[in-house]
């Protein structure tokens, strides 16, 4: 099948733009860059299909696309998924399995595809969420899974960065990552896709990727699409330009902009027209509130719909639904932020927008006539004078520039706007090597500390906090089930802080550690927190989004999952509800990676050391601290007790807090293990086989100490442990083992050089992306290991 | 094959040398054997590594490439036009290999510095958005300087003390030296050292004594080196200006670099971000007093450890370095001190070589040695986190740290910080009472004060630990934990000491009518809580006497303080911290303690504030009859009349039946009332208790006999 019966396929009977069919054509691009309108996401997407199905090698398994704003992201995976469906039997009749859909959003729980290694599979997600899991900080999401989810993002891994015009700081990064993708080895091959409708070469020069820079291959509209009538439509859609009457001054912006917003609710009511769409843009949601509020009065018998960033998935969700259907006889009048500015596919007669930098003046005018559905689309543009203030989330000179623009347009059809230049970047850190070096080591944060990623993600406008409400009376209980994606509400730290400043409101924060909630004031709050509110303290409506001055309780979202909190010792995923035998768990996990292995290409070492690492991975549970909390439940005497289990159906804690098992499997293993140039490598597979302990090993603050004085101590295992001698499964046994610590201390000692010595040595032979892709694989067996105990299959 | 050898020239002390150490170490690693190894071994360092003494020598004179070390941000640093420009130019006119990245790197400063159209060193301002695009741009080998040197956090610049401001001292700009120190020393045109550089470098690196150079700065590393007031401090025999010193000296400070961890974590507090580096803090050293902490820029604690370590974990154990307390971050040394208790014991360091920057000699810095903190586990730092809950010691040092603060908190609280800081380097039982004892006059202050009870709750709850980690079997603190354990629903006996609400945890605001302790004699104090109980049992109709502890004390304790041979203030200082620890969960080991002679008076009324339950219990009462507290019996002990009470005790425990040893109602002249009233108010041991009622009861004994002194004949 070529491309274009493929196509017409997943478009339901559209032929592809020729750009669209070169992108199959030819190798890939390293960017795209095309105007909006024009097909982008399916000509992505679409190509990347074909080439799987095709088996192209040079595609990647996981497409990962990363979009500036989160109102997008589920719309691109509505979209996607309706390729999909149309892609499914194409899969099906070349024996593979079709790809799935995931949104990496915050409170995403869905993290299936990262249990899937081998899977093809489209992620989608915001670049607040990809960017911190590339950077190993994950945003809300269990800190044990960072390193999978990281793993998983560099290795097999088609990033596609869309609208990278808004990206800021973030485009930085992803270019800084793909230069270390192309240095350090990769368990898999990866590749980026920088996808704009104005592509500035200039940023692609980072300190790392200079020497790629020069060579990068770029893919925009030829002539022949641009003799394409669709596309000539669509280029030459007229829109006129012309300055609204209203304008936000010192003296129209005073008392939340109460002068302004009245003028322009008149303005706006003015100048819709009745079965069409009217969009108003507005720099903030604060404003974009108070004009919903004053439109209620003017135009009460037009659909007025309001949508930003700060509500729950729930109401957003009906918005978009309404959205997508025609508007009533009277029309329908959209008031939102930025928001809007990309991917969103939708269009208006009349489009008031507020001054804001070109190139995001340019994203609104997209909005407007998009396809030439209109004779001529109209575009009022608000000033925005004098006050810096006024002028946030922007400053004052970027709106000069971009006013100097405007006074000189008329029409801003997208075929004849001129030329912008890159703007002036403001703040932003560029990610180093040894910066993401370092952020591999996750274990210092398992005390409580947050690192702070953002100043790699995002320049301005900090990444917030999550919130959600539950209906509880003073003090929440442990047992309250984990957020759920439709109930969390994106905030800005502002935002949150002027909410908390009314006293009798407050906010809980869960701790991983001491597995509670925390009490959380204004100066503990960290960007990417998820923090949950009582629903009497107000804060949110159903029609305005987050709102702190809201006094009246905030009605629920019906709950779905109710899964409690994952405390930091606890690790759901491989708590299994039957007794195993550990040598059986063990086969299990072999089992688990010899197919994974298959479905694969790994190298022999890589293979010989994942196996060897399942083997062995779980010999510390014969620690009898680990046996005693998984035989507590049965009776005294009972003959269970005297073999070694790898899971039970007991539950609760460890006699000995902060136990990790692993630990003790990492030192049975170096102790015993077949002596080889793999040692350290699978010492550190095994040590890192839940995540919470990697690179440092190390005592965690009230860890209960052994009693003798100068005795070593770390995760609850204590120098001279013991354990019993043991079946590992497949022939391999062991002898009853003296737990030392010694590796722990600095410097070369008793058992040779120090952990530190060891994993740091790892981590530069292997580099961070292949040590966390072969970390990621021995988690997944072990997972799957699990999975068929639970299930009862057999392997 | 490996060489070990012994690096004399490079001792913990002054900083200059440590830091030396650690430059060799890494060049060594970094340049010529990645397996290299260093350690301390008393005041030397030992490098393990495949060179030998000459080896290690040309290596320095012929091999090694400078790190480069550039500050375009800093006047003096050479990128402008008013900058002395000697070294600069004479590298850059070198085509040496060992210097191509060096002179990359300079290419780059000044490419910055013609892009920002800089013609001076940029301003406040301008600096961090300068030293944003340098980072951006700097090759990898030279972003460890400039992360050393300043910290480009989210919004701000901050400056380790190590490098001084961003990388100068005053006026001495480091890199600039640097600079000029690597061109008299190596050969610029040939590949080399220069005939200074060959005969000095067995100086800097064995200690080997050489002619001295006249001219050079070291700045802030070695004080002895600028003739201030510490001028006799440090080097012994070594050369003050050796140019290598220098160089290897600012090698070593790249290992200071902030990790990206590091520089990315959130909270308060600038100095914390950096390795080993904290506030400082008054406490501890002997030298600097509260008076100090302002002016004094911070403090540094350097790892000393003694098993052969590779530089790369050198590195990582300095990107652990910035110390966890618990659950958040040192912010002062006393906090560090807690947490090299923990890093320390986990990674075999076997001791911290404190400085201070101390601002004593006008402008310039100083890094003055302080003391040697030995590392040994010390569970007793682990009390520490209990006060430290929800930043509550934060919170009392801001307290009295404020300017208004009143000199009375001021000193408590010093005190508190020295007991503290003694408990970090030895957690015996005496620098544990210490701690409890200024708690407790923190607590007396705060009880009286409504202004400071508005900023600062009562002390977290302390851990039961707190009374064994105490408990140094000795009579006063006995005494002080039987009284802090008194017990009855609603009358703790912290009550009596601090008016506080035990469920909210915040300090009453209604005055509190149970809190009668009062500045004065213990005595008078005791005897008012044992009015006041009594008073409560009746008023609340308690059905038992409110006198019991969770822990009894043992006869030995109350014969010593009825004998007046226990220091009453001790006591009273103790109780006041034991009151605030929650009650024990078993009991404290007994002691095996001869009890001197009780006095019949004691051993007579004594049963009478016994629960009836216990006496039930030992079989002392019929399980059917109760023994009440006389109502007179307090009124005539307050008022000196032992004679009376002890009739009034006589009579009642004859009307519970309780069969009393023969003769008549025993006289009182020791102790006074007072004294007696208090020992009656500590509550006994279970066992004590017995044995006390099996004297009582025997019934033919001569206790009591008139003639007696009152004493009791034998030990029980």
């Amino acid at each position: 099948m070529n491309y274009h019966e493929f196509f017409r396929i997943l478009s339901g009977g559209q032929n592809p733009y020729p750009y669209q069919a070169r992108l199959v054509a030819e190798p890939w691009p390293e960017t795209l860059e095309i105007p909006t309108g024009l097909g982008k996401t399916m000509a992505v997407v679409g190509a990347w299909l074909y080439r799987r199905l095709s088996n192209d090698p040079t595609t990647p398994r996981r497409l990962v696309y990363c979009l500036p704003m989160r109102v997008l992201v589920e719309q691109v995976q509505r979209t996607i998924n309706t390729w999909l469906a149309a892609a499914e039997p194409l899969f099906r009749q070349q024996g593979l399995e079709s790809p799935t859909v995931h949104l990496l959003m915050g409170g995403e729980t869905q993290d299936g595809w990262a249990a899937q290694p081998e899977s093809v599979a489209i992620l989608v997600g915001t670049q607040d969420m990809l960017l911190s899991r590339a950077l190993m900080r994950g945003y809300g999401m269990n800190r044990s899974l960072w390193p999978v989810h990281f793993a998983l993002l560099h290795n097999d891994a088609f990033w596609v960065f869309d609208e990278v015009q808004l990206m800021g700081t973030g485009l930085t990064t992803s270019v800084q990552l793909e230069a270390f993708r192309r240095t350090f080895a990769l368990g898999a091959t990866s590749r980026s896709l920088w996808v704009s409708a104005t592509m500035h070469q200039e940023q692609f020069a980072t300190v790392d990727f200079r020497p790629y820079a020069t060579s990068m291959v770029t893919l925009g509209l030829a002539a022949d699409d641009r003799q394409h009538p669709r596309v000539n439509k669509l280029l030459n859609a007229a829109k006129r330009l012309i300055q609204a009457t209203s304008s936000l001054t010192p003296d129209t912006g005073r008392q939340n902009a109460k002068v302004y917003l009245d003028a322009l609710a008149a303005e706006v009511a003015k100048a819709h027209r009745p079965g069409s769409t009217t969009l108003v843009i507005l720099n903030r949601v604060d404003r974009a509130q108070g004009l919903f509020d004053r439109l209620a009065k003017l135009c009460s018998s037009v659909e007025r719909l309001l949508i930003h960033g700060r509500f729950r998935p729930a109401e957003r969700k009906a918005v978009e639904a309404k959205l997508r259907q025609a508007p009533l006889p009277t029309g329908r009048i959209l008031v939102a932020t930025q928001a809007v500015e990309a991917g969103v596919d939708m269009t208006s007669a009349t489009l008031f927008t507020e001054l804001a930098p070109c190139s995001s003046m340019v994203q609104r005018f997209g909005r407007c006539n998009r396809y030439g559905e209109e004779e001529c689309g109209q575009i009022f543009w608000l000033d925005i004078t004098e006050n810096e203030d006024l002028a946030q989330p922007y400053d004052l000179a970027t709106l000069d520039t971009a006013r100097q623009l405007l006074m000189g347009l008329t029409d801003v059809d997208t075929g004849s706007l001129p030329s912008l230049p890159p703007e002036e970047r403001v703040g932003g850190s560029v990610l180093r090597r040894q910066d993401l070096l370092d952020l591999f080591n996750t274990d210092p944060d398992l005390s409580g500390f947050d690192v702070d990623v953002a100043p790699f993600i995002r320049d301005q406008d900090q990444p917030g906090v999550m919130v959600f409400w539950r209906g509880f009376d003073k003090e929440p209980d442990n047992n309250e089930p984990a957020p759920q994606r439709q109930e969390l509400c994106p905030v800005s730290l502002g935002q949150i802080k002027q909410f908390l400043k009314k006293t009798e409101r407050l906010a809980w924060n869960w701790d991983f550690l001491a597995g509670d909630w925390q009490k959380t004031d204004s100066r503990q709050l960290m960007p990417g927190m998820v923090l949950l509110l009582r629903a009497a303290d107000g804060g949110y409506d159903q029609q305005q989004g987050f709102l702190a001055r809201v006094t009246a309780a905030v009605p629920l979202v019906p709950m779905i999952d109710l899964t409690a909190n994952g405390g930091y010792d606890s690790d759901n995923r491989s708590v299994e509800n039957d007794f195993v035998l550990l040598s059986r768990h063990l086969d299990q996990t072999v089992a688990a990676m010899t197919s994974l292995n298959e479905s694969l290409a790994l190298s022999p070492t890589e293979r010989k050391a994942l196996l060897l690492a399942c083997r062995w991975h779980d010999g510390g549970k014969g620690h009898a601290v680990m046996q005693n909390t998984l035989t507590r439940c049965l009776p005294d005497g009972d003959e269970r007790k005297n073999v070694i289990w790898g899971k039970s159906s007991c539950h609760g804690k460890h006699q000995r807090p902060h136990f990790r098992h692993e630990v003790a499997s990492a030192l049975l293993w170096l102790a015993q293990g077949p002596q080889s140039e793999l040692q350290d490598l699978v010492a550190y597979l095994i040590l890192a086989h839940h995540g919470k302990v990697r690179l440092s090993l190390r005592a965690l603050p009230l860890e209960k100490e052994p009693p003798q004085a100068g005795q070593r101590f770390a995760r609850g295992i204590w120098q001279g442990d013991i354990l019993p001698a043991m079946a590992l499964g497949d022939g391999v046994t062991t002898q009853e083992a003296v737990l030392s610590l010694a590796i722990m201390e600095m410097g070369e000692g008793s058992d040779g050089p120090s952990w530190t010595a060891r994993s740091q040595g790892l981590l530069r032979q292997q580099g961070p992306f292949r040590l966390a892709w072969l970390e990621a694989l021995v988690r997944v067996a072990d997972w799957r290991g699990s999975a068929h105990e639970s299930t009862g299959e057999q392997s | 094959m490996t060489h070990t050898l012994t690096l004399a020239g490079c001792g913990p002390v002054p900083l200059a040398n440590y830091l030396k150490a650690l430059g060799i170490l890494r060049l060594v690693a970094e340049q010529a054997d990645v397996k290299a190894k260093g350690w301390w071994a008393g005041n030397v360092f030992l490098l393990e590594s495949e060179l030998d003494r000459q080896a290690l020598c040309r290596f320095f004179w012929e091999q090694y490439r400078p790190t480069p070390v550039a500050t375009p941000w800093n006047g003096g640093s050479g990128f402008y036009p008013k900058d002395n420009k000697i070294a600069l130019l004479a590298l850059q006119s070198s085509k040496l290999k060992r210097f191509t990245l060096l002179n990359q790197v300079l290419e780059v400063g000044q490419t910055q510095v013609t892009a920002f159209g800089l013609k001076e060193s940029p301003d406040k301002n301008a600096k961090y958005r300068f030293l944003q695009a340098l980072r951006t741009v700097l090759p990898d080998e030279a972003l460890a300087w400039l992360d050393a040197a300043v910290v480009l956090t989210g919004e701000d610049l901050r400056c380790p003390p190590l490098l001084g401001t961003g990388g100068n001292d005053g006026r001495l700009d480091f890199s600039n030296n640097f600079l000029q120190r690597v061109v008299t020393l190596l050969a610029i045109d040939k590949e080399g050292a220069t005939a200074d550089g060959v005969r000095f470098l067995p100086n800097a690196l064995f200690g080997e004594v050489v002619p001295l150079l006249s001219s050079g700065i070291i700045g802030q590393f070695s004080p002895g080196g600028v003739g201030g007031p510490n001028a006799t401090s440090g080097f012994a025999g070594g050369s003050l200006s050796n140019p290598w010193d220098f160089i290897l000296m600012i090698e070593g400070a790249l290992t200071f670099a902030a990790a990206a961890t590091r520089r990315l974590q959130g909270g308060g507090g600038a100095t914390m971000a950096f390795p080993f580096t904290v506030y400082p803090t008054g406490a501890g050293s002997g030298q600097a007093t509260l008076a100090d902490e302002k002016p004094a820029r911070a403090e540094m604690w350097l790892p000393l450890w003694n098993s052969p370590a590779e530089y790369v974990e050198v590195r990582t154990l300095f990107a652990e370095g910035r110390a966890t307390v618990g659950r958040r971050a040192s912010r002062d040394g006393l906090d560090f001190a807690r947490a090299v208790a923990a890093l320390g014991v986990d990674r075999g360091i076997d001791a911290f070589q404190r400085y201070g920057f101390l601002m004593r000699s006008g402008l310039a810095y100083l890094a003055t040695p302080l003391n040697r903190v030995k590392v040994k586990r010390n569970q007793a730092v682990d009390l520490i986190q209990d006060l430290d809950r929800g930043g509550w010691l934060s919170r009392l040092q801001t307290l009295a740290g404020a300017n208004e603060s009143p000199h009375r908190l001021r000193l408590v609280v010093g005190g508190l910080q020295d007991a503290l800081f003694t408990l970090t380097r030895d957690g015996n039982p005496a620098a544990v009472q210490e701690v409890l004892i200024t708690i407790g006059q923190i607590h007396h202050y705060l009880a009286h004060s409504p202004g400071s009870q508005e900023k600062l709750p009562p002390v977290p709850r302390l851990s039961s630990q707190w009374f064994s980690a105490a408990d140094d079997h000795g009579h006063a603190f006995r005494l002080a934990a039987a009284l802090a354990s008194l017990h009855a629903p609603g009358l703790p006996m912290r009550a009596h000491l601090f008016p506080f609400d035990r469920r909210l945890w915040q300090w009453d605001k209604e005055k509190n009518h149970l809190a009668v302790w009062r500045q004065g004699p213990l005595l008078t104090n005791l005897l008012a809580v044992l009015e006041r109980r009594f008073r409560e049992q009746q008023r609340r109709g308690l059905p038992e006497k409110p006198f019991q502890g969770a822990f009894g004390a043992d006869l030995a304790v109350i014969s010593a303080f009825l004998a007046g041979n226990v220091d009453d203030d001790r006591i009273a200082n103790l109780l006041s911290g034991l009151v605030l620890v929650e009650p024990l969960e078993k009991p404290l080991p007994r002691r095996n303690i001869k009890p001197q002679p009780l006095p019949a008076s004691y051993l007579l009324l004594k049963p009478i504030w016994v629960a009836d339950d216990i006496l039930h219990q030992q079989a002392f009462l019929a399980t059917d009859r109760s023994l009440p507290i006389p109502v007179a019996i307090i009124p005539r002990l307050r008022a000196g009349q032992v004679d009376a009470a002890l009739k009034l005790g006589w009579q009642r425990l004859r009307s519970s039946g309780v069969t009393l040893p023969a003769g008549k109602c025993p006289q009182g002249i020791t102790p006074d009332g007072h004294r007696l009233a208090a020992g009656l108010l500590v509550p006994l041991a279970f066992g004590e208790v017995g044995k006390l009622c099996r004297r009582l009861a025997l019934k033919s004994s001569p206790l009591f006999s008139e003639s007696s002194s009152n004493q009791v004949g034998e030990s029980l």
